[in-house]
């Protein structure tokens, strides 16, 4: 047999295969067309019964267990346990409680103790030159119990927070003092954090009682000292 | 989950036990290879359940699994043709020599004879032959799976057949 290699090269060898062929498509429209021959026709039911009972070769049924076992395993993958829905999601909540606490120790912390002085209108020479009737502004921001208080000349106590007049708290803890500065005298902020000092310790004298605090091992923040002209 | 996996074995092994006889021999023709149409069966059914979500159900089941069948035998043809490991002659001592094909020596003949002239004709043409008269795919399902118009395989088909025929002549099987 010429061996058509595409479809185009299927040529017929004679007539005879050529009205054959015509029967056969004209068989498809009408299944009663007549053949070139009866005996053709017969050829032709014989080849086509061939064809559709083809011997299919060996039975074994041990592929289809293969087959099952590929398939169950295509069905269930066995995924490392980070690739988990459950562990995706919980890596990405730690991931974030991460970013925040990381963003939380980063982040600038406000100090501890802020001073502000609020000028009256007499003319300075200089910005940070006080005078009388300025106003002092103490801000604190203790991580604990938190004990505020301004000294006059080191031996008076003039203003504290808290239990003291002219204190506020906020909820957060917070603490602000406001004063006015009455006198040519230094001034003197101190904060104690984190210990409970005797309150009356100190009251007349600023160094005992920053050496109640130091007793206590408190945290102690001293602001430099303010003159007052 | 589970239950809808265990329904898809099953529908696999289905499958298998209903179709797997007419696919693998399909495959054996068109590779023209007994070990490479088992790799053919088993790509057509780990395919399918693969894709029975994606099963339209626009086409029979039936033609749906022709149709993977079709291309992964054209895959295995292309890795024969690069292995070079095709010998038509084991392949049909052994397809022809089948201990269940209980024929008298014509009939062997007579087998034997037809095996050779489909292997004679091209892939594509030998493709279409047999998933019409083999599969019993309709000239549309055929047209479908290969990608051309199904008149033209009609015109094809009455082709084939007289060169078939002709084939078998020479080999003095049919008058």
């Amino acid at each position: 047999m010429s061996r058509p290699d595409r479809p185009t090269d299927v040529r017929f060898l004679h007539n005879a295969m050529q009205a054959e062929s015509e029967w056969l498509l004209t068989r498809e429209r009408d299944p009663t067309a007549r053949a070139p021959s009866p005996e053709s026709a017969a050829q032709y039911a014989e080849l086509e019964d061939l064809l559709a009972t083809l011997p299919s070769g060996s039975s074994d049924r041990r592929w289809q267990e293969d087959v099952l076992r590929a398939a169950a395993a295509l069905a269930s993958p066995s995924r490392p346990w980070w690739r988990t829905k459950a562990a995706r999601w919980a890596m990405g909540g730690g991931m974030a409680l991460a970013a925040a606490i990381a963003v939380m120790l980063l982040r600038p912390r406000a100090p501890a103790l802020e001073i502000e002085v609020r000028h009256t209108g007499i003319t300075r020479s200089a910005p940070d030159e006080y005078v009388i009737d300025d106003h002092l502004v103490v801000t604190a921001r203790p991580r604990h119990s938190g004990d505020l208080r301004v000294y006059r000349s080191g031996k008076t106590l003039v203003a504290r927070c808290p239990n003291g007049p002219g204190c506020k708290r906020s909820s957060h803890g917070e603490q602000t003092l406001e004063i006015m500065l009455d006198a040519p005298v230094q001034y003197q902020v101190i904060l104690v954090d984190g210990a409970n000092v005797d309150p009356s310790a100190g009251a007349e004298d600023a160094s005992k009682y920053l050496e109640a605090a130091r007793t206590v091992e408190a945290r102690v923040i001293v602001y430099r000292t303010i003159d007052v002209h | 989950m589970c239950i809808r996996s265990r329904r898809r074995d099953e529908a696999l092994e289905i499958l298998m036990n209903a179709y797997a006889v007419p696919i693998t021999a399909f495959a054996l023709r068109i590779v023209r290879h007994h070990e490479l149409a088992k790799d053919v069966r088993q790509q057509v059914f780990l395919e399918a359940f693969q894709g029975f979500d994606r099963f339209q159900g626009r086409s029979s089941l039936w033609s749906w699994l022709c149709g993977i069948a079709y291309h992964r035998c054209l895959d295995e043809r292309r890795r024969l043709r690069r292995t070079g490991t095709d010998d038509e002659r084991e392949f049909l001592d052994r397809l022809i020599g089948q201990p269940d094909t209980a024929m008298d020596a014509d009939r062997v003949a007579q087998r034997r004879a037809l095996e050779q002239c489909l292997g004679e004709l091209s892939v594509p043409i030998r493709t279409q032959l047999l998933m019409r008269c083999f599969l019993g795919l309709s000239y549309a399902e055929i047209g479908e799976a290969i990608g051309v118009p199904h008149s033209t395989v009609q015109v094809r088909m009455s082709r084939i057949l007289p060169q078939l025929r002709h084939c078998l002549q020479e080999e003095g099987l049919v008058r």
